[in-house]
This record gives C-alpha cells, structure tokens and sequence, in this order.
C-alpha cells in the first residue's frame, strides 16, 4: 500500500500520533472525528499517543487522518 | 549507456573504496542517504558500470509492495538461487519457502536471514558480488530483515553491499548501525554541465543561480524545473514559480507534463502508478479495461514519464508515481485498482490481486476479505510475520461481524508477536477485545497481551493478565483453563506476584478422573508449582512427580513440555531435568527452530553446572552465545554468559573475573527481562560472590542478593560456608533451616547431603558424622562437585584432628574429582590437605591451556563428531566458508593439515 492507497474501514483501528498531544486537543479529537459519517467511538490515550476510532459503516481512513490533522496532530503511518 | 556524473568525485571515490574491498574479500555494506531526485539511482547505476568484474545483484522496494513478504530479497537472488546446494540443507529449504516455490512453511526466520547470507558469501567464493538495492526504505519488512541482518556480517566476505534511502522515508533504515554516505546537491559548475547536458536551452545567469539556490542543487529538481520553464523565464523576462519544496517542484514539473497528455495515456500512467509489478501485460491489461487500448503506452513513453523494455514497463523516477497518483481522486483510484485485480486474476500473482480488491473496497465485501485471508495464510507461512499482521488487520478492517474481525485481529496480534513487534501485538488484541465476547477468543487474547507484557515490561502484571485470561475460560473450556492457570502459577514459581490477582488454583476445577492424561498433568503441574509458591514443599515434590511420570502425547501444548521441563527446576531434579531439555533440543534442532535450541541449552546447561559436567555446560552456554551473537538476539545473551562466568568462578579459573566484567557490562547494555531475570541475576551474583580473593563479607554481600529461590537453593552450600566464614552465624542458619525444610518436604539427594554439611560448618562434636551422612545422600544424588566439597571438608576436619591416615582417602577422592572438573582452587586446597596429612601429593596433570577461540572451539568439537563444513555451518547458524576459515586457524594452531587427524586426537582440543 501507498501512503494514499484507498483504505476503508469498519470496526475499531488504531491510530499512531507522532507526538503526544496536549489536554486540550486529546478534549478536541472525540468530536472532531466523531463527526465523520459513520464513525461511533473515538477513544484517545494520552500517555499511548493513540487513537481508537471506531466505525459501523464504512469509513476511508483517509477522512479520519485529515481530521485528526487538522487539529494539529500527525498520526504515523 | 554511458553515465556522466557531474561533481560526484566524493560519493564516486567512497564507492570505488568500498568495491575494491570486496574484490579483496573485506566485504562491506554501505547506505547512500539523500533527498528525492539527489542522484542516488545514478550514482548505484555508476557504480554498477564499474563492476564489470563482479556478480552484480540489484532489487529495488517498491511503496506498494510492502505486504509481499521476501518480494525484493526474491530479486536480488534470482541470479544466484542455483547455489542452493552450497548451503546447509534447512537455509535453502527455508528460502524456497519463503519465496513461495514451496508450501512449506518457514521453520525459522533465521534460516531466511542466514541463507541470504550464506549465498552472498557462496557467489563472492568464486566472483566478488556487488549487491545494490536502490529506494531501501519501501523494502518489504521482510527482505528489509534478512539484508540488514547480512549487511552487518560481510566481514571477511567478497561482497558489497549497497542500500539508497530517502532521508524522509527510512523504512526500517532508521538507525541501521551502517557506515553512511550522505549524498547533497550538487555545486555551481556540476550544476552548469547537468543542464547543458540535460536541457540544452539557454538559461541566463541569475536564473542558473536562482534554480540552484531553489533547488539546494538537487540534480532531479534542476533539470525538470528548467524543463517546466518557458522562454520568458529562462531568460529572466518573467519570474519563477513559487519557492516549494524540493519534492513538491519535483512532482508539479512531472504532473504538468503528465496532464499534457491524451486522457488514455493518462489513464495508462495511473494504473502503472498503481501497479507494482512493472508487468507490461498487467498494466497494459488493465488500462484496456478502462479503456486505453494500445496506443495509450506509446504516448506515455513519448511523454518521457514512463519506460517499456522487454515486457516491463517502469516509471522515470519513484516522484512520477506520487505525484500522478497523488493527483487521482480516491474513486479514481478506486477503479483504478479494481482494474489490476481483474488483469491479475487466474495468475500467480494472488498476494497482489488481493491487496488491489481491498485497495478498491469501499466497504466490507466476502470476496475481498477471503483474498486477504489467503495471503495473510500464505505470508505467515513464507514466514512474512509483518505481512501476514497486514493482511489480517486489513481483513479486519474489512469484516463487518465484529466476532469474525476479532479472530482476524488476533491472527494480526499472533503474527505480530512472530515478528518481534511487541507494541503492534499490544494494540491488535486490545482492539480484538473491544469486538468480542467470545471467552475463548478472549482468553487466547489475553494470553497474548500476558505474554507481551511480561516479556517486554512487568512480569507481574503480565501474571495478572494471564490469571484474567484462565479466569476468562474457566467457565466454557476448564482443560484450556487449567493450562493458563498452570501457566500463571509457574510465573509466580519465578517471582511474579500481585496481591490483586486471583489464586491460579482456585480457578478451575479439577479434571474427570477419565479427562486425558494432558489435563490431569496440566492439574499436576499447577498444584505443583502453586506449591512451590507457598513453601509447602511434600505436596510440591508430590505433585511434579506425579506429573513428570505420567506419559503424554509429544505432540500435546508445547506449554506443557516446556514447563514440565521448568518444573525440575524448583526440584533441582538434575538427571530429569537434563532429559527434558536434551529432548526439547533435539526437536528445536530437527526444526531448526532458532531460539528454541537457545532455549534448550541454557537451560540444559543449568543442571550440567549443578552436577559438574561444566565442560559439557561450557560448551553449551558458548553455542548458545554463539546462537545469539550470530543471529543478533542481543536480549538473550546475557543467560549464557552468566552460566559461563559461573562455571568459570566455580572453577577458580583465571579468566573468571574477566568474564564476570564482560557478563556485567552486557547486562547493564541488555538488561534482562521476563522469566529469566531472576535467574540472569541470581547466577551474577553467585559468580560475584565466588570471585578469587575475596574476602568473606564481600563475597556474602553479593550471595545475600541472590533473590530467585531456584538459585539460592543451588548456591546453598556457598552461601552457608561464606555466611559461616563472614562470622554470620545467625545468617547461616536461617539459610540452613530453609534449605532444610525444602530437603525434608522434597527428599531430594542433594538437598538431604546439603544439610548435613550445612550443619557440619556450623560447628559442634556432630561434625564429622554430619558429614558422612551428607556422604550417604550425595552417593544418591548426581551432583558430584557438592560430594567433592563434602570429601575434602571431612578429610580437612580428619586431618585438624590429627587422625591423618583417616583424612588421606576423602582427600584422595576429592583431589581426583577436583582434577577431573578443571576446579582450580579446589583442587590446591586439596593437594595441601593432602599434603599436610603426610601424603606426597602428584601435582595434577597441568590442565593444557587451550589456545583455540570459543567459535574455534565449537567447530573442532563439531568435526571431530564427524559432522560435514556445511552440517556444522548449519548447527552453529553461520555460513560454511566461516566454518572453514575457524577450521583453518585450528589446524595452524594444533599443528595439523586434516578433520582426520583432528578427529584422531586422544583429548579434546577444547
């Protein structure tokens, strides 16, 4: 796969943060990708710099990397 | 096609060095580090021109190809695959699989590693070998691991080896430990020539200097920004573009010139980007099907972006890919791979196919998931850990019913744990978790987290974990409840604890009286090791017996062979003990199962310490050394090393401290972790305390450390002696109660003549019949050097009070054993005994120094059991040539020209 091959998802994936990130924004992700159609859950741990995203309908990972970006966070490939 | 490089004298003369090297069997590898379009690929191709004289080898990673386990490694030795034979037998049946040729499965990853190795050094044996691997850092994981594993063994070989990376892509180059040659942008006058080479338009002055500065010299970004240039710019009339990064400048010059072209060539251009085959049929194949005939590949070849030789069709630069396809819409590319998966179904190329319908999916479809799960199969097989996780998280992702994508999950957390990914395994079975509430599934998935945990963190919370998963399948599977919960109580045996988990033995039941002989042993060894736990030695002894004596399927739970074998252990039950691990060897090394013989011999060597065979201990821990060093498990290396600075400080030997120095700065380099700490541990601090010349309070403060019982209990009698001697009284006899409560509940031999001479130091009219009764038990018990010690205390004690004729016979024995196991101190302390009580001691047979290397040492042993140069290469996980130069240096030092007559010597030259 490629950094931008097509990846859709259901069910729960693992995202690696870069860096840790501040209360502030760990408060923010939830929301912001819990917006995304089809996403559940989104659970971060802060000490893990993880992201737990949960999806019940298909979901392009892409989607969720660029909102987790644009707050400010670089997720690991 | 000549090459010519403008201002590349450095990098050229860096890679002239290191091909000379190789032509005179110094092999070396060597890492060109640069950004996108620096001239990497150039210079590789430059150094290819001037090895006309070598074996070149080339492969290249490829982005996408990163889930095709052993892709890359497959096309670097292609040319060289007929020397097959030349290796030992299990490496090429390694590789065979792991190239798919086979469906067999990879017994050891190891065997992978070492089979590249062996073949590289095969082909140099007869041409030196230049091996280059351009773009390194989209290397598949797995040819990523078997050609850093030989880039850090070439020397003494003919072969160079050369990796180029992008400094912004490192893959698994991270921090690879290889010399570096960072290539830079070129300077001004290079930078002329290239574009008069390349463009051949006039550029005035401040531009040339404009396009340098922009492009930091970058030879790629150079030429394709002036290309991109209209006349009004190169003449300075307009200005240039927008500063962007190198990559990105890069990428709009190829995007431009990609959507100057027909919508078919376009199309062709995509799906190529696409492709990893660089199969002109498939791309070809599929571009027809979305609807680009045969005309679309000429116009992509004219466009310059694309190349097509010999029915392969490859991009100009990896910056073409990212940017056409960069540019595609997801749908796009959707279509885009559907159309590869059509174009490669009914071929071989399945692992592909699947990887292209998943990259199409735009959500759960059976098709899709059943392609990822056969790859997944296959890839564990080949003995692709990382790609077989890949394809069963991607299977995953791709599965709606939460159960079945759990069981996927935990095949991805299994695989990763094969990989050596720890953290990967962590996350994939929390994932799984989240999905199921099938306790089975989540016993077995807490067993891997168990694992995990105490292997890379805390032992005790790695036991709690495992508690959770036994308590997790009590209720529906009690047999494979009892084992974890079996599993849990020999963690605690070893020192795991925590007051919040429950009693491993109140969580099952126990099994029918009819249940398979399996569960009553996996019931046995649990109340055995729970007893352990507890001090309540009779039922302990009672239980591990029972256990060891009732038959079982070989074929049953590897975790209940290896922790019966653990169990003799917390017995010392030397003898058994010595059966079980020569057995588990045997089978690691009928599979060649890498850690497994690793496994074996330490632990084999454990019990040979205890009962004196320390040259056959020696020699173990040293393969195992070996094992490790050969195969770069660094965290296991401290188990033998302490086994042989023990051995070498029982001895009294002159290079134990030496050795001591060396065990100690390992393990603050490579701090053990897991079951073996305590161990690791317990034996430094044995050998610490049994340095020469120490004095009694410093030897007692390293032998009060030892914490693991298992190994107070062999150390007891030095430890209650150096307590004696420090003045400790009070601490010798605690000691001695303890180990007298475990002689008494167990019965065991050892322990029963330990006592008795434990008693004998502390004193009293009781000494002298102290120590014949520890003379009675030690007739039963195989631990020979404890018996010589006993001999030469009574003889000692005999002789102190003047009844010298009495104190001559154990002296005799005890001088004879002391001799026979090379134990230095013992020994003289023997002889002056001896002496003293009126007898003219002979003076040992001067023990012959032995001049050979540890590795020297183990391949002579080897020969002389009549083993082949390939066998003992295969045994020892090195290559034959390696085999055959130490041989060498053993015969120049015994004075010999022949294995005949290395194996007609009367003693061992080890």
């Amino acid at each position: 796969m490629m950094r931008d091959t097509p990846r859709t998802f259901v069910g729960s994936v693992v995202l690696l943060l870069e860096a840790p990130v501040g209360r502030r924004t760990a408060e923010d992700l939830p929301a912001a990708i819990g917006a995304l159609p089809g996403i559940v859950r989104c659970e971060v741990d802060v000490a893990a710099a993880t992201l737990v995203v949960t999806a019940e309908d298909p979901v392009e990972r892409a989607d969720v990397v660029a909102a987790v970006e644009r707050l400010g966070c670089r997720v690991r490939r | 096609m000549t090459i010519v490089l403008r201002g590349r004298e450095r990098e050229q003369a860096a890679l002239r060095r290191l091909l000379d090297a190789a032509r005179a069997g110094r092999g070396e590898a060597l890492l060109l580090r640069g950004e996108p379009g620096v001239g990497k690929s150039v210079l590789l191709d430059d150094a290819v021109a001037s090895a006309a004289d070598l074996t070149v080898l080339r492969t290249r990673g490829v982005e996408s190809e990163a889930p095709l386990p052993f892709a890359a490694l497959h096309r670097l030795l292609r040319p060289v695959l007929g020397r097959r034979d030349q290796i030992p037998a299990p490496q090429a049946t390694a590789l065979s699989a792991a190239f798919g040729e086979t469906t067999e499965t990879v017994a050891d990853r190891h065997l992978v590693c070492l089979a590249t190795l062996n073949l590289l050094s095969e082909a140099g044996g007869e041409r030196p070998v230049l091996a280059v691997v351009d773009d390194a850092h989209w290397l598949d994981d797995a040819s990523a691991a078997a050609l850093l594993f030989t880039a850090r063994r070439l020397d003494g070989e003919a072969v160079a080896l050369v990796f180029a990376v992008r400094e912004d892509e490192r893959g698994g180059f991270d921090d690879p430990d290889l010399p570096v040659l960072e290539v830079g942008g070129v300077g001004e006058e290079a930078a002329d020539a290239l574009l008069a080479d390349h463009v051949g338009v006039p550029v005035a002055p401040q531009v040339r200097a404009e396009l340098l500065e922009v492009t930091r010299g970058n030879p790629l970004g150079l030429v394709e920004l002036t290309r991109a240039l209209s006349a009004e710019q190169l003449s300075g009339l307009q200005r240039l573009p927008d500063r962007l990064p190198i990559t990105e400048v890069v990428e709009r010059a190829f995007l431009d010139r990609y959507r100057g072209l027909p919508a078919t060539a376009q199309t062709l251009l995509l799906v190529a980007a696409a492709d990893d085959s660089g199969h002109a049929a498939t791309v070809v194949g599929a571009s027809d099907t979305l609807g680009a005939g045969a005309d679309a590949l000429d116009a992509a070849e004219e466009s310059g972006l694309l190349a097509a030789d010999d029915g392969m069709v490859t991009l100009r630069h990896p910056l073409v890919r990212s940017a056409i396809y960069g540019a595609a819409t997801s749908s796009r590319r959707r279509q885009v791979h559907r159309a590869l998966a059509g174009a490669l179904t009914g071929t071989p190329d399945q692992d592909r196919r699947a990887w292209h319908l998943a990259a199409a999916a735009s959500g759960p479809e059976e098709e899709v998931v059943a392609a990822l799960d056969e790859a997944a199969e296959r890839a564990r097989r080949r003995g692709g850990h990382e790609a077989a996780s890949a394809a069963w998280t991607r299977a995953a992702e791709l599965t709606l019913d939460p159960q079945a994508r759990a069981r996927r999950l935990y095949d991805a957390a299994a695989s990763s744990l094969a990989a050596g990914r720890p953290s990967e395994t962590d996350q994939h079975a929390r994932a799984a978790l989240a999905d199921t509430d099938d306790a089975l599934l989540r016993a077995d998935l807490l067993q891997l987290l168990g694992q995990v945990e105490w292997n890379t963190r805390s032992l005790d919370d790695g036991y709690r974990i495992v508690c959770q998963a036994a308590a997790t399948a009590a209720p529906q599977d009690p047999a494979r409840a009892r084992v974890l919960a079996m599993l849990a109580a020999a963690l605690a045996s070893f020192g795991a604890h925590r007051t919040d988990a429950p009693d491993p033995a109140g969580l099952v039941p126990p099994p029918a009286p009819t249940a398979p002989a399996e569960e009553h042993v996996a019931a046995l060894l649990l109340e055995g090791f729970s007893a352990v736990g507890r001090g309540d030695w009779p039922t302990a002894a009672d239980a591990l017996r029972h256990a060891w004596e009732t038959p079982i399927d070989p074929g049953a739970s590897p975790l209940l062979h290896n922790n019966l074998a653990i169990a003799t252990l917390h017995l010392g039950d030397d003898a058994r003990a010595i059966e079980l691990h020569d057995l588990q060897l045997r089978r690691a090394r009928d599979a060649s199962a890498a850690n497994m013989v690793e496994h074996a011999l330490t632990r084999g060597a454990l019990f040979r310490i205890a009962t004196g065979a320390w040259g056959e201990a020696t020699s173990a821990a040293q393969e195992a050394l070996l094992l490790d060093r050969n195969l770069g498990l660094d965290e296991l290396v401290t188990f033998p090393l302490a086994e042989l600075a023990l051995v070498a400080a029982l001895r009294g030997d002159r290079h134990a401290p030496r050795l001591l120095a060396e065990l100690e700065a390992e393990m603050d380099a490579h701090p053990p972790r897991g079951v073996v700490t305590g161990l690791v541990a317990g034996l430094a601090h044995w050998a610490a305390g049994r340095q020469p010349g120490l004095a009694p309070a410093s030897a007692l403060h390293h032998l009060e450390q030892i914490d693991l019982p298992v190994v107070r209990r062999l150390a007891a009698l030095d430890r209650i002696e150096t307590a004696v001697r420090a003045g400790r009284r009070e601490v010798a006899e605690e000691w001695l109660a303890e180990l007298a409560a475990f002689a008494e509940g167990t019965d065991m031999a050892w322990a029963r003549a330990a006592v008795h001479h434990g008693r004998a130091l502390l004193g009293g009219p009781e000494t002298e019949a102290e120590l014949r009764r520890a003379l009675v038990w030690h007739a039963r018990s195989p631990r020979v050097p404890a018996r010589a010690r006993s001999q030469l205390a009574l003889g000692e004690h005999l002789r102190r009070a003047r009844r010298r004729a009495d104190a001559r016979g154990p002296l005799r024995e005890a001088l004879e054993t002391f001799e026979a196991l090379g134990a230095v101190s013992w020994a003289d302390r023997a002889r002056q005994e001896l002496r003293a009580s009126g007898e003219t001691a002979r003076r040992g047979a001067a023990l012959v120094a032995t001049e050979l290397t540890a590795q020297e040492a183990q391949v002579a042993g080897l020969v002389r059991q009549g083993l082949s140069n390939k066998d003992v290469a295969g045994r020892l996980f090195v290559s034959p040539r390696t085999v055959d130069f130490h041989l060498r240096n053993v015969y120049a030092k015994l004075g010999i020209t022949s294995r005949t007559e290395l194996a007609a010597l009367a003693t061992d030259p080890s």
